[in-house]
């Protein structure tokens, strides 16, 4: 205790107690002094003999500090000095190690920030991993995972004992008007017991009562924490007044707790609500609602899911509509991140290689550099240093380039998650959670720390075993090992070999980016403003209002200057859960019944949205202004459509109804037309049949408006809106973008994976290229000697010169041999990822090879001709 | 033997030379040397060297304590006194010295090699 005590008030003091030291020994000199004076002798000789009685004083000073127990900080400072001063020396090696460990900690740290909050951290509610997804799954219609309708959900709900809570959740995009700006703001209709079951709790107010969910429509709204906070301020008075939403009065009732959003970026909820007489007439195959649920307590998913699957076999007995429907649960997390998850951890992976090329380069220049100090080291150890102070000193070294490295790395890392979040698609999901993971840091730095102590260790043991006399005679340069080399030169093959295997990765994605990109997407995006529009009901509430409101505004687009062509469209690019249903063909009436349809995609379009979207008529004819909501029901199928539906027929002609005919008052749309496929929901998805059928004969309140233009599409902009304007003052308009920009965005996150790996790879290159110069670089001044012999014997330039070449390659090139492996084995992996080749693409490969190969014989180049321009003279006479 | 690069004495034997010579009462470092020195009659040369390392790993240890204050003439001096731990230490450790002493003596005046007692090596 009162050592430590004394320790640390003696590094308090530190300078104080030097001083005493001080002054203790001169007061000694002193008294000796007097000593010799008092036996006769001058003054100056009396000082002059007590100095010399002393001894040396450093030794004499090193020796009080060592017994004061604090020995062992100054030492620390003053190793952390002498690595300071070498890496002056050697600028170049250090700024390599100290940029290498930076931007492997800054990277990792920042990807896997954002990796970990996206794709692995819980979500944001309490038991969360009791949260499912209820699915509908049909395999005969190849649905994975579908909506359901009322009937079953009640059905379910009033069964499943595993299930603690089960509700419906259904996107409801709303208009908020009345004060202030209108907007378009996301809500949800939910049915009974939502909050309590995701455990939500409410900040203010009260959630809903049972008589205001499901049943007769009830005005009251839930408010999300943070919608609350930016439209109202977070102003708690808020609370038991009303808000105006497509038209309609709502009174808010309750606000949320912050960060407790279900859907993800919800503004508000509203009871899911039929009216009374309503309820009971929901179909059973009018599929809707996506339902959530939660596990009862201590009750396995897969338990669940064998209730559940009673639970549909039993459903399918007693309603033929439900023939072939299955029910799937899916933890909750999976449904929200699972389209990320594979190449989100593919991007792990990368980060993890790259992290492991970053350790095994910062070992290579390590090994580099010690093993051209063993001189200074040898040097060092004759004039008489300790083992053990030349290793601590070679360690302490390497802790302050790994310590600054990490540093740097930290605000690589800060800084690269800023740029992570601005550069990343938008729909990626909970993205404005990420934030630097202190944990994943700490790991990071550690890592990068761990592997330039344990890396410099091992030339540190190395240089101490030199045996002095032999390393100061020049000739033996630094007593290399050959263990030691044959380790350095695999490092160089595994570095080539995890470089090849990103870079392999990066062409593969990459490549499937192109080939998407090139996909021609069945319309023409370029030159074609998109705004979107939704018509309020309660302005808004007959079919004859919003033809209307098309008419004129149609009209008065076409007019704008600069406009060629216009259209509209319920929405040209496919949301997840766009408005679909089934049909039947007349001629075909059986079909429905096989089970085997694919639920069809229904849009209603003005007359000149085909020449707008630039998507071409194949057969018959497009729709045209004649026909109206008087007219004869016309439709326009797509050629998917055709070859589902109407395998073998002439589609022009032939009629179909939604769902089943039902005798005379049924509605049939005769088919006038077919419409080339487009990739709707991008151009990796599966083209879906579609049905367009005339806005006039079923005027839709969303629409999106395509406005072709031979300049900017951009410049039409504010002329659209003030159009929009005129004929309606309050309606808000959301999405303006170009088409282009929209469809760009379909493979944003493909961009954004493929970009990312591309970099790491470039990375990749990079650092093997500067691993496998500091070897050559290395080897070649090592055998300076030898080479000046070879030259002074008659060698020729152009064979050392092909000969060290030789020997970077086979590095290299062996490197290669097992990144070709690794990368094989590998393909399974990215094979989801890769469209329009295949995940063993020979190309990719070979060029992939070829570019580390000119990249590694470029980087060996240098040494290389170091090598072949060496004047025996100056080389023999060195030694 | 009065030559200061003589061989360091033993560690042990220094302390507890040091530990006798502060046991006469408080001292600087300077006097604790003139002090064995005397004692010694000129025998025992402290090494500076050794002397303060040594009474600052005393000091450490409790042993000593040091504090400033003026030497006889006047001078401002660090002077050290010993503690109590100090003081039983330099009795144990003065017994450690003599049976050690016995034992060298029996060694050297015995013609056959003797019979040592287990706790009879140094202390």
């Amino acid at each position: 205790m009162r050592g430590w005590w004394l320790r640390v008030l003696r590094l308090l003091r530190w300078r104080a107690s030097e001083r005493e030291i001080d002054e203790e020994l001169r007061f000694h000199v002193e008294m000796e002094a007097q000593n010799y004076q008092r036996r006769g002798m001058g003054r100056r000789e009396a000082r002059r003999r007590a100095l010399v009685a002393l001894g040396g004083q450093d030794r004499w000073r090193e020796r009080t500090r060592a017994a004061r127990g604090t020995a062992w900080i100054e030492e620390a400072l003053r190793d952390v000095r002498f690595a300071l001063r070498g890496m002056a020396r050697a600028p170049g090696f250090a700024v390599a190690v100290i940029a290498t460990i930076a931007l492997g900690v800054g990277a990792t740290t920042a990807i896997y920030s954002v990796v970990d909050q996206v794709a692995l951290s819980p979500l944001p509610f309490p038991e969360a991993e009791e949260l499912v997804s209820v699915w509908v799954r049909n395999p005969t219609q190849g649905i994975d995972r579908g909506m359901t309708s009322w009937p079953n959900f009640v059905d379910w709900r009033e069964s499943a004992t595993t299930l603690e809570g089960i509700a419906t959740v259904v996107p409801a995009p709303l208009t908020l008007t009345g004060a202030g700006e209108p907007e378009r703001v996301v809500g949800a209709s939910v049915s009974r017991g939502f909050f309590e079951l995701i455990g939500a709790p409410l900040a203010l107010g009260r959630t809903f009562r049972d008589d205001e969910v499901e049943g007769d429509f009830a005005s009251v709204v839930v408010l999300s924490h943070e919608f609350f906070t930016r439209r109202f301020g977070a102003d708690p008075s808020i609370v038991g007044q009303t808000i105006e939403l497509d038209d309609a009065t709502f009174e808010v009732v309750g606000v949320t707790e912050p960060g407790r959003r279900y859907p993800r970026d919800a503004d508000l909820w509203i009871p899911q609500a039929f009216g009374t007489t309503l309820v009971w007439r929901e179909p059973r195959g009018r599929l809707w609602l996506s339902v959530i649920g939660r596990l009862a307590q201590d009750v396995e998913i897969s338990v669940a899911q064998q209730e559940m699957d009673a639970i549909a076999a039993r459903l399918e007995v007693e309603y033929p509509v439900n023939r072939s429907v299955g029910i799937t649960l899916q933890p909750l997390r999976e449904t929200i991140v699972g389209n990320v998850r594979t190449p989100l951890l593919l991007l792990l992976g990368a980060v993890a290689v790259v992290l492991l090329i970053v350790v095994v380069n910062v070992a290579n220049l390590l090994l580099a550099r010690a093993t051209t100090r063993s001189r200074e080291v040898a040097a060092r150890l004759a004039l008489g240093a300790g083992r053990g102070q030349v290793i601590r000193q070679l360690l302490a070294h390497s802790a302050v380039l790994g310590l600054i490295g990490g540093l740097l790395g930290a605000a690589l890392a800060s800084a690269g998650v800023g740029g992570l979040v601005s550069a990343a698609p938008a729909d990626l999901p909970r993205l404005d959670e990420v934030r630097v993971d202190g944990l994943v840091f700490g790991v990071a730095l550690a890592t990068a720390l761990g592997a330039s102590i344990v890396f410099g260790l091992v030339p540190a043991l190395h240089a101490t075993r030199v045996d002095p006399g032999s390393s100061l005679r020049a000739g033996a340069r630094g007593a290399s090992s050959a263990g030691l080399s044959r380790l350095r030169a695999a490092f160089v093959g595994g570095q080539f070999a995890l470089a090849f295997v990103l870079l392999v990765g990066a062409g593969l994605l990459i490549r499937s980016f192109l080939n998407l990109r090139a996909t021609d997407p069945g319309f023409d995006p370029d030159g074609v403003l998109s705004v979107s529009l939704s018509l309020p009901p309660g302005r808004y509430p007959d079919a004859e209002a919003r033809s209307a409101f098309h008419g004129a505004l149609l009209e008065d687009l076409a007019s704008l200057p600069g406009v060629d062509a216009v259209g509209t469209i319920s929405a040209l690019l496919l949301s997840d859960l766009p408005r679909a249903g089934t049909v039947t063909i007349e001629s075909r009436p059986d079909q429905l019944e096989s089970g085997a349809e694919i639920p069809v995609i229904s849009d209603a379009v003005s007359p000149g949205l085909f020449s707008t979207a630039g998507m071409d008529i194949v057969a018959g004819r497009g729709l045209e202004g004649s026909d109206g909501p008087d007219d004869p029901s016309v439709a326009v199928v797509n050629e998917t459509f055709a070859r589902v539906y109407l395998e073998g027929l002439d589609p022009v002609g032939e009629r179909y109804t939604w769902g089943k005919p039902y005798g005379e008052g049924t509605r049939w749309f005769t088919i006038v037309g077919v419409v080339g496929d487009a990739r709707r929901s991008g151009p990796d998805a599966p083209v879906r049949p579609a049905v367009f059928q005339p806005l006039a004969q079923s005027p839709r309140a969303d629409v999106e408006v395509l406005v072709r233009t031979t300049a900017d599409p951009l410049s039409l902009a504010l002329g659209v809106r003030a159009a929009i304007n005129a004929v309606d003052r309050d309606l808000p308009v959301s999405h303006v973008r170009t088409l282009a920009q929209a469809t760009g965005d379909l493979l944003a996150q493909r961009r954004f994976v493929s970009w990312l790996l591309g970099v790491f790879a470039l990375a990749a290159m990079v650092l093997a290229a500067v691993g496998i110069f500091g070897v050559m670089a290395y080897v070649v001044g090592r055998r300076t000697r030898e080479i000046g012999i070879r030259v002074a014997l008659g060698a020729n330039r152009p064979r050392v010169l092909t000969g060290i070449l030789g020997e970077g390659m086979l590095q290299a090139g062996s490197g290669l041999v097992v990144g070709t492996l690794a990368s094989l084995a590998l393909a399974r992996v990215v094979r989801s990822q890769v469209f329009g080749l295949s995940s063993t693409d020979p190309t990719t490969f070979v060029a992939a090879s070829a570019l580390l190969l000119l990249v590694a014989a470029l980087a060996c180049m240098v040494p290389a001709r170091r090598a072949a321009s060496v004047d025996a003279v100056v080389a023999l006479r060195e030694e | 033997m009065a030559k200061d690069d003589r061989a360091d004495m033993l560690q042990g034997t220094l302390d507890l030379l040091i530990l006798h010579a502060l046991s006469l009462g408080p001292m600087h470092g300077w006097g604790v040397s003139q002090r064995i020195r005397d004692l010694s009659r000129d025998v025992l040369q402290v090494n500076q060297g050794s002397l303060y390392p040594a009474l600052h790993r005393l000091e450490y240890r409790g042993l000593v304590r040091a504090d400033w204050g003026k030497s006889e003439n006047n001078r401002r001096a660090k002077i050290y006194a010993l503690t109590l731990t100090g003081e039983r230490r330099l009795g144990v450790e003065h017994r450690d010295w003599l049976r050690f002493m016995d034992a060298v003596q029996r060694v050297l005046g015995a013609p056959t090699p003797p019979k040592l007692e287990p706790e009879g090596g140094r202390g």
